[in-house]
């Protein structure tokens, strides 16, 4: 049983394929899915995290059959994530941001406090304690990301999918956030699959990379081996780059 | 713990108890039957919060909640003998029996799905009614038995009964507001799709919301039966209901617990003044609309957001 299989999964938006039969399996540590825009990375964390049905194909979660689950519900079951383009609730504070999907993204009841003093926890961890009673629409685009960390942290995931989550952000935020994520597989031991569109964070911190082209797996294996794959520099540079 | 109830809230609880004692103590009935048609719109805008401003589905058809209790009331008294209010409570359940019906369809969807579908029912409804003359009295309506006592007799209990209603329908959202349930509905507004990969069932409680939001109106159009003796399609079916409930509601600060309550009591006032001033009617309307640009413009939180954030109020 693997943590997580994706089996044969389609994707098409009226005759546009925007994934073509993708298999994985993914059995913890860090694992980065890279591609060039457009690539499919984006609707493939869509049909494993709920949002999407796949056309065809199925998706499995420790052995568990999660194909067109409610988003709500595969949450429930471990898998958390983060949007490229953070969606924070702008109008509620940054701390209630977090609680609210402690309360609601874990099985069983807990105490509001519980989930309270451990989104505070949390804030602190990411670096937004201090922003705790602001509305979140104050935040930018910096801290936005941090509180998707967040907000996906405080299920306690067994899985945290991050989209693209340094995506617009300074070198030095990029720093900290590829800081962060490792100290997140490390410290807390929460799997994590990372789609980026730039390479340069991703390929100092994943175990393994999946590089999505056209809806279409076109490599996979570790950092060093697909960053010299004449199928990847042609997919990201063009043919006359490939050596 | 009383005492510092009585400190924190003494303004609230000062409201109250003049409320309370006001048909005792006001100089002529007009007075207690212009509040209580106050508390009506209170009950009819705070219910409509509950959906539109705490979850972000504005309704368009609150009438149709309304207007259904109203009935329900009409029926059960004049063809069963049941009492009133046992039936004003009833036509509250059967409201939000009818949001459901309308909502699990209709709240699956994202976009303007359920916006039309709620302008549509109160039309829907009215046509109903006015084709069922069996059961409804059609076009001529309903006539109650009028009680044995004087008017304002009536008027009094009429005036306790929907008190107590707008008093229930503020402490339900305040309880919600504060609730789980009630952040999950907020987040639902601000943003759906993190709410729901957030863990929230978002489905589930946008329909429970719009249940609650259906049952209060629906207790008021009971009452309003009762208070008024006659109903016909045309008046407890009208646009006009579901016009006031979101403007009031927006005007007061959609998303607050006072907003509909504060929205009402400026609005409503405003409005039985113009309608002894001016002669041509439509007026009110003409204005409240352009109240409603207004507001959605320069103050989308309302009254009460402006009074939290410029003189820093702490207003629920």
């Amino acid at each position: 049983m693997h943590m997580l299989e994706v089996k044969n999964v389609s994707k098409y938006f009226g005759g546009l394929a925007a994934l073509k039969n993708v298999s994985f399996t993914y059995d913890g540590g860090i694992l980065g899915i890279i591609g060039p825009n457009g690539a499919g990375k984006t609707t493939l964390f869509n049909v494993i995290t709920g949002v999407y049905k796949p056309t065809s194909g199925k998706v499995f979660f420790e052995g568990k059959d999660i194909t067109g689950l409610a988003p709500h519900k595969i949450r429930r079951l471990g898998i958390a994530r983060t949007f490229q383009i953070p969606r924070p609730f702008g109008r509620e504070t940054v701390l209630e941001n977090v609680v609210v999907a402690g309360l609601f993204g874990r099985v069983g009841r807990v105490s509001r406090e519980e989930v309270e003093k451990e989104a505070m926890e949390l804030l602190e961890f990411v670096g937004l304690k201090d922003k705790a009673d602001l509305r979140a629409s104050s935040l930018n685009i910096f801290q936005r990301k941090l509180l998707e960390i967040a907000r996906g942290l405080i299920s306690r995931p067994k899985l945290l999918m991050l989209d693209e989550i340094v995506a617009g952000l300074t070198p030095a935020e990029v720093d900290r956030v590829v800081e962060l994520v490792k100290k997140i597989n490390k410290e807390m031991g929460v799997n994590i699959i990372w789609i980026e569109h730039v390479m340069r964070a991703i390929m100092r911190s994943a175990e393994w990379i999946i590089v999505l082209d056209f809806g279409e797996i076109i490599s996979e294996g570790p950092p060093e081996k697909v960053a010299k794959d004449p199928k990847v520099i042609k997919a990201y540079l063009g043919e006359e780059y490939v050596a | 713990m009383l005492e510092n109830l009585v400190r924190k809230y003494w303004p609230i609880l000062a409201i109250i108890a003049f409320l309370a004692i006001f048909p005792w103590i006001s100089p002529e009935t007009f007075f207690v039957d212009f509040l209580l048609l106050l508390f009506m719109y209170a009950i009819i805008a705070g219910g409509w919060n509950i959906i539109g401003g705490y979850t972000g589905y504005p309704s368009f058809g609150h009438t149709a909640f309304f207007g259904l209790g109203a009935y329900t009331t009409a029926i059960l008294v004049s063809r069963f003998g049941i009492p009133p209010f046992i039936t004003a409570i009833l036509g509250g359940l059967v409201a939000a029996g009818f949001a459901f019906l309308i909502g699990y369809p209709t709240l699956r969807l994202k976009g303007p799905y359920f916006a039309i579908a709620t302008l549509s029912m109160g039309f829907v409804l009215q046509i109903l009614f006015l084709n069922l003359g069996p059961i409804t009295g059609g076009g001529e309506g309903i006539s109650l038995p009028l009680p044995p006592w004087r008017i304002e007799i009536t008027i009094t209990i009429v005036y306790y009964a929907m008190f107590i209603t707008l008093l229930a329908t503020i402490l339900t959202t305040y309880l919600l507001e504060r609730s789980r349930v009630g952040l999950a509905l907020r987040c639902i507004r601000d943003d759906e799709l993190a709410a729901e990969t957030s863990g929230v069932p978002t489905t589930k409680l946008k329909l429970i919301s719009f249940m609650l939001s259906a049952f209060f109106p629906g207790v008021a159009g009971g009452i309003y039966a009762y208070y008024s003796t006659y109903i016909d399609p045309f008046t407890v079916f009208t646009p006009a209901i579901s016009m006031f409930a979101i403007i009031f509601s927006m005007f007061g600060g959609a998303g607050t617990v006072f907003g509909p309550l504060i929205g009402s009591a400026i609005l409503f006032t405003i409005d039985e003044a113009a309608r002894y001033s001016f002669t041509v009617p439509g007026i009110d309307l003409i204005v409240f609309s352009g109240i409603a640009m207004a507001v959605v413009i320069f103050f989308p939180e309302g009254l009460v957001g402006l009074l939290r954030e410029r003189i820093g109020v702490k207003i629920p």
